[in-house]
């Protein structure tokens, strides 16, 4: 991603969390909650039971998953405004909706919210890393984001 | 006899599994000497502890002692206590005396000095069989040893007429440390002049105060008088348990 | 000429002056006596014990404390971060049946300090008992009211007292020694931060809840405490009283100053025996000079009123909450709370919209180590499921005398004290929250209240089940407040 791009997209999460509503801090990484603009949703809400708790992207959440011992469901949040790409975990099970796939591309934390996405198709995912001019990304399926997540540093 | 050191014995075992400490060391619980601490300021303290005497040459006596202690302010308090004892060879109940004692904790330990406090006791008579009253002083200090353990010379003069002095040196160890809290290991030397002059009577003893719930201390201990200047006092036993409660 | 001699002494101290011996150092600090105290005579005491769990970890908070400073007093303090912490986390984690004798545990330290460990242990003592009074089932709530301002005007009567005014945290940490304990040794300050935690998060779980429904929320609690707590490192202040128990805080502040003064003369204590460079007479001087500050004796005569801004002598505290001095960075009422960020304690925090005046007084919500307040049961509900773990929710009901406690489990399933409560909810505007989000002991109370209130008549009364599985999502009336941590290098001080 070149600078002034993501300077673009880091300025309009900056914009977006001092002027929304309710937000509060990643449980895992405990940088600031991004919101939802008008162009973009970018609010990953995972369920658990009764629980309803945000994170700051779909990183976060895989990486967190372990703490709860039961069944999720996780609203990622997709190219379309309003329609998430829903993920489940069923008795440990990670499905996916079919030819939903995953960028997973930052090197700072701090962009996360903006290079860890989901996508309902390979189209949306190249038209993301077109417009953002992207540079060596990947698509993963959601068995490999996982994978890559979830490896231990090297 | 044998009933009673199996019985010591048996608690000494039981020491050995039992885990930790209680730390302030009272007068005849469930040895001789104390340390340099007065009981809390507004605390009260009953104590009681019932002793079995067992000798060569003679059936052995019993005795209840009871003590209610107050702690009336800061660094002193006040206790009243009695122990008659039932002579089995006799089957006669020896009132003995009232004991009125005063304390007072000078110091605590401060850098290299030990702890310091005194006690000044009278008797008064309860019965026509009760012993010769007495007024008894003793000097304490109490000093830390290694990290847990302490040293405590208690140093005595009682005149009864006529002056007699004694020493003992009492020493604490917390079992258990630094695991286990409620537990602590006594043991004691002693020696004192009798009547006649003589440094006559001398003593050893381990005992062990045992915390068993927030306010109440169980105690017990075995005592062995090697030299007496009553003769048949010579080589017995004292086996004594005990129990005190603060409110 | 000792006061003389620490002054000089202190100048000679690295670049930054140590403060000075005071005049007036009450003279009970030089006596030898051990002047041992024993506890206000009462049928509560000890009723700590009916919370077995908690009793335990309470007790074995006094062992941490001690052995810590015995091997900071007996020149370990190398050996503190390793062989120290393990043997602290040994007992953490097989806490003792009974309450240890701290002085015994800390023998060198007596004999160096014995003075402030008659402040620790007589400030500790009225952490149990206040404790004892909230968990005796013999008394009414307002019984025990009345004998927690008696047991504080007990606590007074000693010279060992610490003041109950709220003192400027800001000012109390910030001497050349400041900080120093927590930058060195991270791990057992987090031990000392965790024990602190756990004797200031217990008076909500306590206080006004039916000894009955004690226990339950220890569950929760206690988790929190050994598995969290005790080994978070990355707390920026000291827990506070009124940031973990606001509503015990806010009714009983003189209590909440004084452990809060308590813990801060703590930390002031682990700095100055761990800080390097301090000629034996300079920490003693130093140890009593921080004693001197949070004494009782010290700021007779004064009141919340004495105003003046960050020194000795700054009592003020935010507005709504006169348990709790002003911290760093303070503005009125907005104070920064670690875990939680920015908050301001006279509003809902999960609404931002102003706390009620009047009853019913809204919750309290536990959860993630935090306590907030908040307006009524839809917040309360929707703030503990936004947020991972287990969870507290104590709150009004139609019944002064009645509190709901609901522990829920990791999913959010609820557990209520109360076996017939009922809730109302229809969801409206949120500065009337408080009217239309409510419970009720029972489906009568519920009635009686439509009938008072037209307004919400033909309501359905929610069943716990139906309640729980609700979730009005984010406030419109929500306001972050945007500024940065003031702990953090470059924060706004």
């Amino acid at each position: 991603m070149k600078f002034h791009n993501l300077f673009v997209v880091a300025l309009c999460f900056f914009t977006a969390s001092i002027t929304s509503a309710h937000e509060g801090d990643c449980p895992y990484c405990k940088l600031k909650l991004v919101q939802n603009t008008p162009e973009q949703d970018n609010e990953v809400v995972l369920r658990f039971g009764n629980k309803k708790i945000e994170y700051r992207c779909i990183f976060c959440v895989f990486k967190d998953q372990k703490r709860y011992k039961g069944d999720l469901v996780v609203y990622a949040p997709s190219e379309k405004v309003g329609e998430p790409v829903i993920l489940k975990r069923t008795d440990g099970k990670w499905t996916a909706p079919e030819g939903a796939v995953f960028l997973n591309s930052f090197k700072k934390h701090v962009d996360c919210a903006a290079l860890s996405r989901a996508f309902s198709s390979s189209a949306a995912y190249e038209a993301y890393v077109k417009k953002n001019d992207l540079k060596e990304t990947k698509a993963f399926t959601l068995l490999e984001f996982i994978d890559f997540v979830v490896k231990p540093a090297k | 006899m044998k009933a009673i050191v199996a019985l010591g014995i048996l608690g000494m075992a039981s020491l050995a599994l039992a885990q930790s400490d209680h730390n302030n060391l009272d007068k005849e619980r469930p040895l001789t000497f104390e340390d340099a601490y007065s009981i809390a300021y507004r605390s009260y303290e009953l104590q009681t502890g019932l002793s079995a005497f067992a000798f060569l040459n003679r059936r052995p006596q019993y005795g209840l002692r009871t003590e209610i202690q107050y702690g009336f302010a800061k660094n002193r308090d006040l206790s009243i206590g009695w122990d008659p004892v039932y002579d089995s060879g006799s089957a006669r109940l020896r009132g003995n005396n009232l004991e009125l004692s005063y304390f007072e904790g000078l110091s605590r330990e401060i850098g290299n000095a030990p702890a310091i406090g005194y006690r000044v006791e009278m008797e008064a008579p309860t019965t026509g069989s009760a012993r010769n009253a007495d007024v008894r002083a003793r000097l304490i200090l109490s000093k830390q040893a290694r990290t847990y353990d302490k040293f405590h010379l208690n140093l005595g003069v009682a005149a009864t007429g006529k002056v007699a002095f004694g020493a003992i040196l009492g020493y604490s160890l917390p079992l258990g440390y630094p695991n286990h809290f409620d537990t602590t290991f006594l043991a004691e030397l002693g020696i004192e002049q009798s009547r006649m002059d003589s440094w006559q009577n001398s003593w050893a003893g381990i005992g062990i105060r045992r915390q068993i719930d927030v306010t109440t201390v169980l105690d017990y201990s075995l005592r062995m008088r090697f030299g007496s200047a009553v003769s048949e006092s010579r080589n017995s036993l004292t086996f004594t348990v005990g129990l005190s409660k603060s409110f | 000429m000792i006061a003389l001699l620490g002054l000089v002494l202190s100048a000679g101290f690295g670049q930054d002056r140590l403060p000075p011996v005071p005049p007036d150092l009450p003279s009970w600090i030089r006596a030898k006596g051990m002047d041992e105290l024993y506890y206000k005579s009462a049928p509560y005491n000890w009723s700590i014990n009916r919370i077995p769990k908690f009793a335990r970890d309470m007790y074995a908070t006094g062992v941490g404390h001690s052995m810590a400073y015995e091997a900071l007093a007996s020149g370990r303090e190398a050996e503190l971060e390793t062989t120290t912490f393990e043997r602290i986390n040994r007992i953490l984690k097989n806490p003792p049946r009974l309450p240890v004798d701290e002085m015994a545990l800390s023998p060198t330290f007596v004999r160096k300090y014995g003075y402030l460990e008659k402040v620790f242990d007589w400030a500790h003592t009225l952490h149990f008992q206040t404790i004892d009074v909230l968990a005796y089932p013999g008394w009414s709530d307002s019984r025990k009211e009345q004998e927690l301002e008696e047991l504080w005007s007990f606590y007074q009567s000693e010279p060992y007292a610490l003041t109950g005014l709220p003192m400027n945290m800001e000012y109390l940490d910030s001497f050349p020694y400041s900080k120093g304990f927590r930058q060195k040794y991270p791990k057992v300050n987090g031990l000392f931060w965790g024990y602190h935690w756990l004797q200031t998060v217990n008076y909500d779980m306590l206080y006004r809840v039916p000894t009955a429904d004690q226990a339950a929320q220890y569950e929760v609690i206690g988790e929190r405490y050994r598995e969290v707590e005790l080994y978070d490192e990355t707390r920026d202040f000291m827990p506070m009283t009124a940031e973990l128990s606001p509503r015990f805080a806010k009714r009983f502040p003189q209590l909440a100053n004084a452990f809060d003064n308590l813990h801060m003369l703590h930390d002031n204590v682990n700095d100055i025996l761990s800080q390097p460079g301090l000629t034996d007479l300079q920490r003693e001087q130093q140890i009593q000079i921080a004693i001197y500050r949070v004494l009782d004796s010290t700021h007779r005569g004064e009141s919340e009123d004495t105003l003046r801004p960050n020194s000795l002598h700054d009592h003020r505290h935010p507005p709504s909450m006169p348990g709790m001095g002003m911290m760093v960075g303070s503005d009125e009422d907005e104070m920064y709370m670690s875990g939680m960020g920015w908050m301001n304690m006279s509003e809902c925090g999960h609404c931002s919209v102003p706390m009620p005046e009047e009853e019913p007084w809204g919750a309290t919500v536990t959860a993630d180590g935090w306590t907030m307040s908040v307006r009524c049961l839809m917040c309360a509900r929707d703030m503990a499921s936004e947020t991972p773990g287990r969870a507290i929710i104590r709150a009004a009901t139609e019944d002064p005398k009645k509190l709901l406690i609901l522990v829920s489990d990791e999913e959010g399933n609820w557990k209520p004290n109360l076996p017939n409560v009922v809730f109302l909810e229809k969801f409206g505007e949120h500065p009337d929250c408080s009217g239309w989000s409510r419970a009720f002991t029972n489906d009568s109370a519920l009635k009686q209240y439509l009938v008072a209130n037209p307004e919400y008549a033909g309501m359905p009364g929610l069943n716990l089940s139906a309640w729980s599985k609700l979730n009005q999502g984010k406030p419109d009336t929500y306001r972050r407040i945007d500024r940065p941590n003031p702990y953090k290098r470059g924060g706004n001080k």
